[in-house]
């Protein structure tokens, strides 16, 4: 049996080279089985992440009818405070005319008078 | 989007563009990455069919931690790596029911082959030679010198310090050089 002499590094780095330039590629199959994972987990993630993310205010949303339900009841919440705290002069004068005074509401009769019943005969 | 427009983004980007469902990243991640995982696992196995199985093993959990994923954390090909890596020594020690570090004797020495080895039957020698390193030095090897990987993120990979790595692959080449003595002439390298 003759001696044996180890490879050099340069020896040992051309086989190191010629194995990384044969790097085995992954099978058409695999590259299938890997990106049905994805898909997988994908749907699966779109599942759980509706219930996780549902909190109070989007199940108060959905029970009033949906984001346009909630969009009027925004525009007509803030079109009431607008003209509670502007007042208006439209409002002002329209509460102030003849038609809401108390005394003249006083004087409204809207039932049929029973006066007549008192009568005689 | 251009699948080409995403050549540039990170690997940790197009996880967590995957984590939220998008499916252009995991395409690009799928191309990227399979490859590297399956030819460190096939290294570390010997066996296609089994480094096929580990590499959907890991990928799948790449998917799975997509969501909960947060960049700037960690390299994801230093986390698949790790996942690799555990994954194969959990198949080896099933299959061998051995203490893998235990150093095997190197190749025996086969007679003089007249002609020189093609680069694919290089590889395949330089692949049963690893086969035989322990394991640790074959995972330093491989990650460092095929896969080309930096020692810090070997180290990382590997959980352990710099220079643990670079003692590793040192003694691992050692061993491969030793292991291969008896093939120079096969392996084309003429007998000094």
């Amino acid at each position: 049996m003759t001696d044996r002499i180890d490879l050099q590094e340069s020896e040992l780095d051309a086989l190191f080279s010629a194995a990384a330039d044969a790097t085995p590629l992954p099978s058409s199959t695999l590259l299938e089985r890997v990106s049905a994972d994805a898909e997988a987990e994908i749907a699966n993630v779109a599942v759980a992440r509706p219930a996780r993310g549902a909190g109070l205010f989007a199940r108060f949303v959905s029970l009033i009818g949906g984001w346009p339900t909630a969009a009027g009841l925004a525009t007509a919440t803030v079109a009431g405070i607008w003209i509670g705290y502007a007042v208006p002069e439209t409002v002002d004068g329209l509460a102030g005319s003849a038609w809401f005074t108390g005394s003249n509401l006083d004087m409204v009769e809207f039932t049929a008078s029973f006066d007549s019943l008192l009568g005689e005969g | 989007m251009p699948f080409d427009a995403l050549n540039e983004v990170s690997d940790e980007a197009l996880l967590v563009a995957f984590g939220n469902g998008d499916r252009d990243a995991a395409r690009a991640l799928t191309l990227r990455l399979t490859p590297k995982v399956m030819g460190f696992s096939v290294r570390m196995l010997g066996d296609v069919a089994e480094a096929e199985d580990v590499t959907q093993d890991a990928m799948l959990r790449l998917w799975r931690v997509a969501p909960k994923w947060r960049q700037g954390e960690a390299k994801v090909t230093t986390w698949l790596y790790r996942v690799v890596m555990n994954l194969c020594t959990d198949r080896l020690r099933r299959k061998r029911g051995v203490a893998l570090d235990a150093i095997e004797e190197p190749v025996d020495e086969t007679p003089g082959v007249e002609a020189k080895m093609t680069a694919a039957e290089r590889v395949r020698a330089l692949e049963e030679a690893l086969q035989v390193l322990p394991e640790r030095q074959r995972q330093a090897v491989i990650l460092r010198h095929i896969e080309g990987i930096s020692n810090p993120e070997i180290a990382a990979v590997m959980d352990i310090s710099t220079e643990a790595v670079e003692s590793l692959t040192a003694r691992g080449k050692r061993a491969l050089s030793a292991a291969l003595a008896g093939r120079r002439e096969e392996l084309g390298f003429g007998d000094d």
